[in-house]
């Protein structure tokens, strides 16, 4: 057979060929797949098309491990989880024997209630991001402050519970009821651990 | 036969060569592509974003200020709104169609809401589609800003599935026909483009397949020589072989450079989608699909904004090459021709427009993340900004300046100023300058300058935790201490003395000689270890000096002081950020809001009492002429030496605003707090809108009447003669004797009441009183505690 011209195409057949055995040398897939499965497949390989990996919290230059919040859906399995309030037996007053809460909610009262949901599922992040927006809307409601302590002493953060109720406090001028509710909870703060509580 | 066999073995040989030759250029090629390919495929700058405008019934809000917001933010007028992020306002109603946003609680879908405004604020709210009504909602907050890599370039990345098929199509159509089908390299076309180039003697056609611009964009130089051709032709093949078409498209929709916004360059389809007509790529109309294909051809030359006929022109070259390719009929063709480049007013979004914040933003990050996260990692930081009064305070700053240099015939003034939220701490708007845009100089952040008389509530405050009262006689007459230096001998600013006053007018009128006996009685320390629980960083030198102010501080950390003032003495670390995000929108970091009382709350209610003296009788009086008589404001002035600094610091029921004007050369500025920057306080605060700041009383507070000369409880009631003050109960002026409420008998502070004789004994006209020592042995907070035993 006469050799006849060579295609332009072929020529980048061969190359293309080349390019293939290139791409499959060092690997130990044999004989060579078709390239998307190659990639795709391949244990050797990292993911090929991942988005951006959220930085690793590990890293340096990232937040501690323990500043880290938990995700917003998972339940607060380490936490220790302290009586509901109504159980509290402690040097405080029992809270059943408190009158019943009515708060004066304003515009921000879906939020509260929200936040109060969240807070009784467990879902303290959640619950805190709530309240906090309710707290931007309604900044001196002492309501939402003293819920914003419940969520504090259920994250374990006694302290900033203990102020918490202060700041309720402060603003809860003729509430009785709100203000017996903030010396519970404080009371059951200081029951706890004190050396976090910085009393 | 033999010599052809020869030949035939010499060939075979060559090419075999030729083949590990290339083999071998093209695995050293390999990582290069791995690595870009595989890890991260671009440095995604971290993201900021304003806070989101939480709309709610009774809001106090304009159609226009929502409309501003919205425009911030990047929404369209649209008639009517159809797609999110479009917004209709028809008179007092507005019909908002919100973006789907990942908030750091989770994900918030699009929503359509129609809000009706009244005169006070919104009225109501109803979903659009069922008018059901909405107690609440929120937008999707406004890019601010990113940090970016020193390369600056912007994108948002969109996934394949991100990406319209008919856009898809029309690319392929347009860049790359054979796309779907060449191995990367297009050799027909290569070829093609070759002749037209030799036949028209010069580069007139390029035979790139979106393969080879991708592998040129992301690898390669600008340069067209030969070698790089053949250096894009290889790695072109590597790259198609390794990788799927979908992936390689996707890669070149994000990659492609498409535009330049100042020193910000516009990557990726999606985010001049988002640029040029406020609009998510699924949500483009065919002319505009065809507008930013067409951009690839050129993206200056063929910039909607700056060439708007070159756009249409070419828009209209596409839209054939799309009808040519089946993609669209004659009739949609036609349609798309006649339509406007724009479809809506496109106007300058709020990106990166607010450097001074973003400074504050980085300062505050830098704790926790180091900048080349923020560089390279799409963090997503949600921050405290509140764009409408940013802008307001902004335009003020600016305009309020050049009316100074106009009245005071002088140029080279300056100013900068802060709000914060008077109650959580989140700064929601600073001014690093007079110009907000071209600044360089941050001086919120980094003038540290003189406060002058803001130390002086942080004198009286330490005063009023010492058995001090409002009412207290205090001398206001000259005063020779000796110093390092000499006998120091300052005088009032009016250069009078004033004689025995009561303590708040000495506060109200900023008295210096009146301070001075008062700050050197209570003690240096005890006034330094105050200014350390308002918020004050930094160790003070214990000087007399510091009485009149002679600290320095920036106006960032005088806001944190006056911040504790305003939140009835709880402190609250000011705060730029409340969350941040990594890139697939999991919580990295929440950054909570924190309180912490430092101070009694009847004590800091005393100040606060006097601070609004301030304004009502005093250095601020000027307030009281204007729009914010009403208010009940309080605050401070401050003035330091030769006028070099002047200052105002003060708060409304929900703000604290801090301002300062002087010259960065720290020359005379000829200006006192109150003929320079109060009157610019007053115009922020104005048109940023007052609350009435209303104090709490605490319950330990009585009211008593004094007698206006000599200080002593009187019956009488009118107020030429006496005055109704505040009083810490047990320190009240006698003889009138209230039963006090067995729970205010616990507070320690009650058994520190300066025996009532001594209020009244000519003795106390001569100096302020050696009060009995001071009892607090307890603590403070033993002292909270007790309140509720």
């Amino acid at each position: 057979m006469r050799p006849h011209l060579v295609s332009y195409d072929s020529v980048f057949f061969v190359l293309f060929v080349m390019v293939l055995v290139s791409g499959c040398v060092g690997k130990t897939v044999l004989p060579p797949a078709p390239p998307a499965e190659t990639t795709a497949g391949s244990d050797a390989t990292p993911q090929v098309f991942e988005p951006a990996r959220p930085p690793e919290p590990a890293q340096p230059g990232q937040p501690p491990p323990e500043e880290i919040q938990p995700g917003q859906n998972q339940p607060q399995q380490a936490e220790p989880e302290p009586p509901p309030l109504e159980d509290e037996e402690t040097s405080a007053p029992p809270v059943d024997s408190l009158p019943a809460l009515q708060p004066r909610l304003g515009p921000a009262a879906s939020l509260y209630h929200q936040g109060e949901q969240y807070l009784q599922e467990g879902k303290l992040s959640q619950a805190e991001m709530f309240l906090e927006r309710a707290l931007r809307i309604e900044p001196r409601n002492p309501y939402y402050w003293h819920s914003m302590a419940k969520i504090r002493l259920r994250q374990g953060k006694k302290r900033e519970a203990i102020q918490c109720c202060l700041k309720s406090n402060s603003l809860a001028s003729g509430s009785g009821s709100l203000i017996r509710r903030n010396k519970a909870l404080i009371n059951r703060a200081q029951a706890g651990d004190t050396a976090d509580s910085g009393f | 036969m033999k010599r052809l066999s020869l030949f035939f073995l010499i060939g075979l040989l060559s090419l075999a060569l030729i083949i590990a030759a290339l083999t071998f250029y093209g695995l050293g090629l390999r990582p290069e592509i791995e690595a870009r390919f595989e890890g991260q495929r671009w440095s995604l700058p971290a993201i900021v974003y304003a806070r989101p405008l939480e709309l709610y019934v009774g809001q106090p809000l304009t159609p226009q200020i929502l409309e501003d917001e919205l425009l911030l933010s990047g929404y369209r007028h649209e008639k009517p709104p159809k797609s999110e992020g479009s917004y209709q306002r028809q008179g007092t109603v507005m019909t908002v169609i919100s973006r789907g946003f990942h908030f750091p609680s989770g994900f918030e879908p699009s929503r359509g809401v129609t809000i009706t405004f009244g005169s006070n604020g919104i009225t109501a709210i109803t979903e659009k589609d069922n008018n059901e009504p909405l107690d609440l909602f929120r937008l999707d907050p406004a890019r601010i800003g990113s940090f970016h890599p020193t390369a600056h370039e912007d994108r948002i990345v969109v996934t394949y599935e991100g990406i319209p098929p008919l856009f898809v199509k029309t690319l392929v159509a347009v860049e790359d026909q054979k796309f779907f089908n060449h191995p990367g390299v297009s050799p027909l076309a290569i070829l093609r483009a070759l002749l037209a180039n030799i036949r028209a003697g010069a580069t007139v056609q390029g035979g790139s397949t979106i393969t080879q611009q991708l592998v040129k964009n992301l690898f390669l130089t600008n340069e067209r020589t030969a070698s790089r051709k053949f250096r894009e032709a290889i790695m072109a093949l590597l790259l198609d072989s390794k990788y799927s078409k979908e992936e390689i498209l996707t890669t070149y929709v994000n990659e492609v450079f498409l535009g330049q916004d100042g020193n910000r360059a516009i990557h990726g389809f999606a985010l001049a989608g988002q640029y040029f007509f406020h609009r998510t790529l699924a949500d483009l109309s065919l002319a505009q699909i065809a507008t930013l294909v067409g951009l690839v051809k050129g993206p200056s030359l063929y910039d909607p904004f700056r060439h708007p006929e070159k756009a249409l022109e070419r828009r209209h070259v596409v839209l054939e090459k799309m009808a040519e390719a089946g993609l669209i009929s004659p009739e949609e063709q036609i349609a798309a021709n006649l339509e406007p480049l724009f479809d809506t007013e496109v106007r300058r979004d709020g990106f990166n427009r607010f450097p001074a914040f973003l400074d504050l933003v980085r300062q505050q990050l830098a704790s926790q993340f180091q900048e080349e996260d923020l560089k390279t990692n799409g963090l997503q930081i949600m921050t405290t900004l509140d764009p409408r009064i940013q802008f307001k305070l902004e335009k003020n700053i600016h305009d309020g300046v050049a009316r100074l240099e106009k009245r005071n015939r002088r140029g080279g003034t300056e100013a900068s100023a802060i709000i914060t939220n008077r109650d959580n701490g989140e700064v929601l708007a600073l001014a690093g300058g007079k110009d907000p845009v071209n600044q360089g100089f941050n001086r919120v952040l980094s003038a540290r300058r003189q406060i002058g008389s803001l130390f002086k509530p942080v004198v009286y405050l330490t005063a009023l935790e010492n058995n001090y009262t409002l009412g207290s006689p205090v001398e206001d007459t000259a005063v020779n201490l000796p110093t390092g230096q000499g006998i120091w001998s300052p005088d009032n600013f009016d250069h009078r003395e004033h004689g025995q006053v009561a303590l708040y007018r000495a506060l109200a009128n900023s008295w210096n000689l009146a301070t001075i006996h008062l700050g050197m009685d209570v003690g240096l320390e005890k006034i330094i270890e105050a200014a350390g629980r308002l918020g004050f960083p930094r160790p003070i030198t214990p000087l007399p000096s510091i009485l009149l102010g002679a600290v320095e501080m920036t106006p960032f950390e005088v806001a944190q002081i006056y911040q504790t003032m305003a939140a009835d003495g709880f402190y609250t670390p000011l705060r730029a950020i409340n969350t941040v995000m990594a890139a697939d929108h999991s919580l990295l970091r929440q950054y909570g809001l924190t309180v912490e009382q430092r101070f009694e709350p009847a004590t800091i209610f005393l100040l606060n009492y006097g601070l609004q003296r301030v304004v009502a009788e005093g250095t601020a009086s000027n307030l009281q002429r204007g729009k914010l008589a009403d208010e009940h404001l309080a605050g401070k002035t401050g003035t330091t030496n030769n006028l070099r600094d002047a200052w105002f610091a003060g708060f409304s029921g929900d703000h604290v605003l801090v301002v300062w004007v002087g010259r960065d050369d720290n020359k005379p500025v000829g200006l006192t707090g109150s003929s320079g920057a109060l009157p610019l306080w007053e115009r922020i605060m104005t048109d940023i809108g007052a609350n009435p700041l209303i104090l709490t009383t605490p319950e330990n507070i009585l009211w008593r009447r004094i007698d206006r000369i000599t200080l002593a409880a009187t019956s009488d009631d009118s107020d030429e003669q006496s005055m109704l003050l505040p009083y810490l109960a047990g320190t009240e002026p006698q003889p009138i004797v209230e039963e006090i409420p067995p729970s205010m008998t616990a507070a320690p502070s009650a058994k520190a009441m300066p025996p009532p004789s001594q209020v009244k004994t000519p003795a106390a006209t001569t100096t302020p009183q050696p009060l009995p020592p001071v009892q607090k042995k307890k603590g403070f907070f033993d002292t909270v505690r007790g309140w509720f035993q």
